[in-house]
């Protein structure tokens, strides 16, 4: 086997099975024929280059992304609507409209002459309650200290 | 849903029909564009323009191909694009990871510094191979691509490249000899006397 035969096998054995005295062949040759040898070598390193890259493998998600960008540029009829909320706004919107809405049924419930009265109640209730919280909190503190020694 | 059903579908953009689309050719688009690109980030952008793409121009497909052929026609072109692209702002080539969210030239992931050098030599091979093969003349790269990456059959590859069956084979050698020599000139300790 001359190296120009050698050269042509191995472009060879990628289209077709090589026969067995022809491996035998490369084999003898590459043995004898350092620069044969090393166009081997070479051609083994473009072989495991080209199977890295097939094993090469994608973001599993692709689809989903690919999808997104085609219903941004489509703006599909049947696409489900997206919220404009954020999602990390969403417990901050629905609070306020709760609160919201506790603020106006608070004002739309009392007939007005009876709102000023009430109001009165609320704050006199509401001192008795911090009063009770005062004294509590010293009974708790005084526990504390009676632990404590 | 057959071809002509998908087709049809795409046509009247309706969403089943692109899920579909893509299911089924999303590999194809990526790996392919991938083999040009030897980046995987780069090449699953490019996958988003290639699909806008198809569905852009499904009106001129006249059929006189299979929807797959002429995919991978729209694809081989989007991807020599970029590369050209890439050559105009200056980044003659670029290898990235081969898998997502792998970056091998991330040395503080190994321990051994043995195992440091195979990484970086591994990733200069890489380099220098996918660096012959952007040299290779545009038709050659093709066809040489198609073939030993994606495992086309020389038929489909003339059918992609819209040439005969001779001219295919004719590439492919004149690709491999050009890729050896070009090889021989990035990895001078295996220089033959060819
Ligand atoms: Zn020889």
């Amino acid at each position: 086997m001359t190296c120009k035969d050698f050269i042509r096998s191995l472009e060879e054995r990628h289209d077709r099975n090589l026969t067995e005295p022809e491996r035998s062949d490369m084999d003898r040759h590459s043995q004898e024929c350092a620069s044969c040898r090393n166009q081997l070598a070479m051609m083994e390193k473009l072989g495991s280059f080209i199977a890295d890259s097939k094993n090469a493998t994608p973001n599993p998600f692709i689809s989903t992304r690919i999808l997104q960008r085609l219903e941004a540029e489509f703006a599909f009829p049947d696409a489900p609507k997206k919220s404009p909320w954020p999602l990390l706004l969403k417990p901050v919107a629905l609070t306020l409209a709760l609160a919201a809405g506790l603020l106006i049924g608070t004002l739309t419930t009392r007939p007005s002459s009876e709102t000023a009265q009430v109001e009165n109640q609320d704050a006199a209730q509401f001192d008795e309650l911090k009063k009770d919280l005062f004294i509590q909190e010293f009974v708790d503190e005084d526990k504390k200290i009676s632990l404590i020694h | 849903m057959t071809e002509a059903e998908l087709i049809a579908g795409i046509k009247e953009r309706q969403r089943p029909a692109f899920q579909i689309l893509v299911d089924r050719y999303r590999d194809q688009v990526i790996k392919t564009a991938f083999y040009f690109l030897g980046d995987m980030a780069d090449a699953e952008d490019l996958s988003q323009e290639i699909f806008i793409e198809i569905i852009q121009s499904i009106h001129d497909f006249r059929q006189t191909s299979t929807l797959k052929t002429w995919i991978y026609r729209i694809t081989v072109n989007k991807a020599l694009n970029m590369v050209k692209q890439r050559k105009r702002r200056g980044i003659f080539f670029r290898i990235g990871s081969l898998f997502h969210g792998d970056n091998p030239l991330n040395t503080q992931d190994f321990a051994e510094p043995v195992i440091q050098t195979d990484a970086v030599e591994k990733q200069e091979t890489r380099t220098m191979i996918q660096k012959a093969i952007d040299k290779l003349p545009e038709n050659q790269r093709i066809a040489f691509v198609l073939s030993r990456f994606d495992d086309q059959p020389y038929k489909e590859i003339a059918g992609i490249m819209n040439i005969s069956l001779p001219a295919v084979e004719s590439l492919i050698f004149r690709a491999r000899q050009n890729l050896q020599k070009q090889l021989a000139k990035s990895f001078p300790e295996y220089k033959s006397n060819l």
